[in-house]
């Protein structure tokens, strides 16, 4: 990858946290910890990866403001839309509506239904022999739902190599640490023992991000899952890796420092 | 003549599935359990093992119908329409995909394992369900007609399966999706019944005929959408109705009927029998239909007692 394609990729990341922000300081509150923490996933696949064939499934619907900020940038929606955010009729609700919003593949936002929705949309392509792939993003708290375990082991079993996941691996969740909440084992480990090829990159690395994507699937005849170690909060300093900004709710002093962080980020690009 | 329902079932998918190539089966380790083997046999292509993972299956269904396909998933009913209540919600339902749900087993059908694998709930449930179409039949030609209606039906689907053979009382049927079939014309009473209980209703009309009493009897092979038209036109000529379901009388058949009635002014009285609280009992079949209430006589006998409450 040309270091062109890393900071055109950057910016689509900063570009969705943009969405996110504005969104949010506008309308009062959203969940940001966790749309800032896959903001460089989202740009990566939305921008560098995913044919116009392929299909990306939010699995942890609540992330949406992310989503929502791919498909601003992707010109599949007006932006302006995102001033309607959680307002009555609102194609942009809290959890992202298939039936709202074009570009929203699957309505989601209980956890957990992802994965296995994402099997059948694999195992569609195996039967009708379509190329296309599926991505699932979910959470890392979400790998708790018992559901989750269940898709797994199906996409093992029926060799859905056309099928990546990804973990937005922040390590928070609404009441703390994941690792203190729900998380026995690595997820390396756990999904490597369901038969699945893993591999681990700093989620926030658009180029490391970028090929490991791109080499998915990573083993014949097994899923893939990029394991992306992320930061809650990413980008807005205050708000990083605190598990209190899950669902954000700006004052007005947060929302000057939030909107001046993303002026002063997107100095680099004003050249 | 008594036909065997997963047989009826089995024989009416693979003719399906022989006729449209969308149709695809889902089992949760149910294929054989639940009348799907015939097909899982002809079609491998088309037939989907999931394994015990209910949650997933449907989930699977929702994504197989997102691409085009036609997912029919048969298991016992509980664990569809209960275990996986969120993922028929959310995911068949409020997407409004075309995934038809076979309850394999509904009320009280697995009589002797307990409350776990008895279903009196799922009709309660499945009329929750945003775009859901409920289908109960009865017997041999209820099942053939459901399972047709089903995939002529676009959208979801839950069709409640009887698992008992059944003697077939009328010989002479009338079905048609979302139509009352009126099975006996009355003007005393008119029984509401759905699912195996249209057949215990005809029973307790015979009966009730000795009695001097002249009751209609309405099958309703369609729950969801309910005819209420026709419900209203008996409202409107008899001295009671009476709704009997395999079934909680809590948010079922009954249910739907009352509310349905509940606005008109002029209405005769709603009794919703059916099974009280949660299947707790367990034994052979007809004796708990019988310790139910549910059976041709007891059906009978509460009409009675209905009839004499009415009277005094």
């Amino acid at each position: 990858m040309t270091d062109f394609c890393t900071d055109a990729l950057e910016k689509g990341a900063h570009n969705i946290r943009k969405h996110i922000v504005n969104t949010i300081v506008n309308n009062g509150e959203g969940h940001g910890g966790s749309a800032l923490s896959c903001a460089d996933i989202l740009s990566v696949l939305f921008f560098g990866i995913m044919d116009p064939g392929d299909k990306f499934l939010l699995s942890g619907g609540h992330k949406c403001l992310a989503l929502y900020g791919a498909l601003a940038e992707a010109g599949t929606i007006d932006p302006s839309v995102l001033g309607t955010y959680n307002r009555l009729g609102s194609p942009v609700p809290g959890h992202p509506d298939a039936s709202k919003l074009p570009g929203v593949e699957f309505s989601t936002g209980s956890l957990g239904h992802g994965l296995p929705v994402g099997c059948g949309y694999a195992l569609a392509a195996k039967m009708t022999g379509d190329g296309y792939k599926t991505y699932v993003l979910m959470g890392d708290g979400e790998q708790g739902e018992g559901s989750v375990w269940e898709a797994a082991a199906f996409a093992s079993l029926h060799r859905l190599d056309n099928l990546i996941a990804v973990i937005d691996e922040n390590g928070l969740q609404i009441n703390g640490r994941t690792a203190d909440i729900s998380k026995p084992t690595d997820f390396e480990d756990r999904y490597g023992a369901f038969g699945w090829s893993v591999k681990t990159v700093d989620g926030h690395d658009v180029k490391a991000l970028y090929e490991a994507f791109k080499s998915a699937p990573f083993e014949e005849g097994k899923p893939s899952v990029v394991v992306a170690k992320t930061v809650k909060g990413k980008g807005i300093s205050f708000m990083e890796n605190k598990a209190e900004y899950h669902h954000w709710h700006p004052g007005e002093s947060e929302a000057v420092e939030a909107l001046r962080q993303m002026e002063e980020a997107e100095k680099r690009w004003r050249t | 003549m008594s036909l065997d329902p997963r047989k009826v079932f089995g024989e009416t998918l693979l003719a399906l599935g022989r006729a449209n190539e969308r149709i695809v089966a889902v089992s949760c380790d149910s294929a054989s359990g639940a009348g799907m083997a015939d097909f899982f046999k002809e079609f491998p292509e088309r037939s989907v093992e999931a394994g015990i993972s209910e949650q997933n299956a449907i989930g699977i269904c929702a994504g197989l119908a997102r691409r085009g396909f036609i997912p029919v998933i048969a298991a016992i009913t509980p664990f569809l329409t209960m275990r996986a209540y969120e993922q028929v919600r959310d995911d068949v339902g409020y997407m409004n995909l075309n995934v038809k749900i076979v309850g394999s087993g509904g009320g009280l059908a697995y009589s002797t394992l307990g409350s776990t694998h008895q279903a009196v709930e799922d009709v309660a449930l499945m009329r929750t369900v945003p775009n859901m179409t409920i289908l109960c039949p009865c017997d041999g030609a209820d099942i053939r007609k459901a399972l047709e209606t089903a995939f002529e039906t676009q959208g979801p689907v839950y069709i409640r399966m009887p698992r008992q053979p059944r003697e077939v009382i009328a010989q002479q049927r009338d079905l048609r999706f979302g139509k009352a079939e009126i099975l006996k014309d009355g003007k005393d009473i008119a029984i509401l019944a759905t699912g195996p209980m249209t057949e215990e209703a005809q029973v307790a009309a015979e009966m009730l005929k000795k009695d001097g009493i002249d009751a209609a009897v309405l099958g309703f092979m369609t729950v969801r959408p309910l005819d209420e038209e026709t419900i209203k036109a008996y409202a409107g000529k008899v001295g009671a109705i009476v709704t009997v379901e395999e079934h909680s009388v809590i948010n079922g058949f009954g249910s739907a009927v009352a509310q349905c009635l509940a606005p008109e002014k002029e209405k005769p009285p709603v009794y919703i029998t059916g099974i009280p609280e949660g299947a707790k009992e367990t034994g052979p079949y007809k004796e708990l239909l019988d310790y139910y209430g549910l059976t041709g006589e007891r059906i009978a006998e509460n009409i009675k007692k209905i009839k004499g409450l009415m009277q005094a």
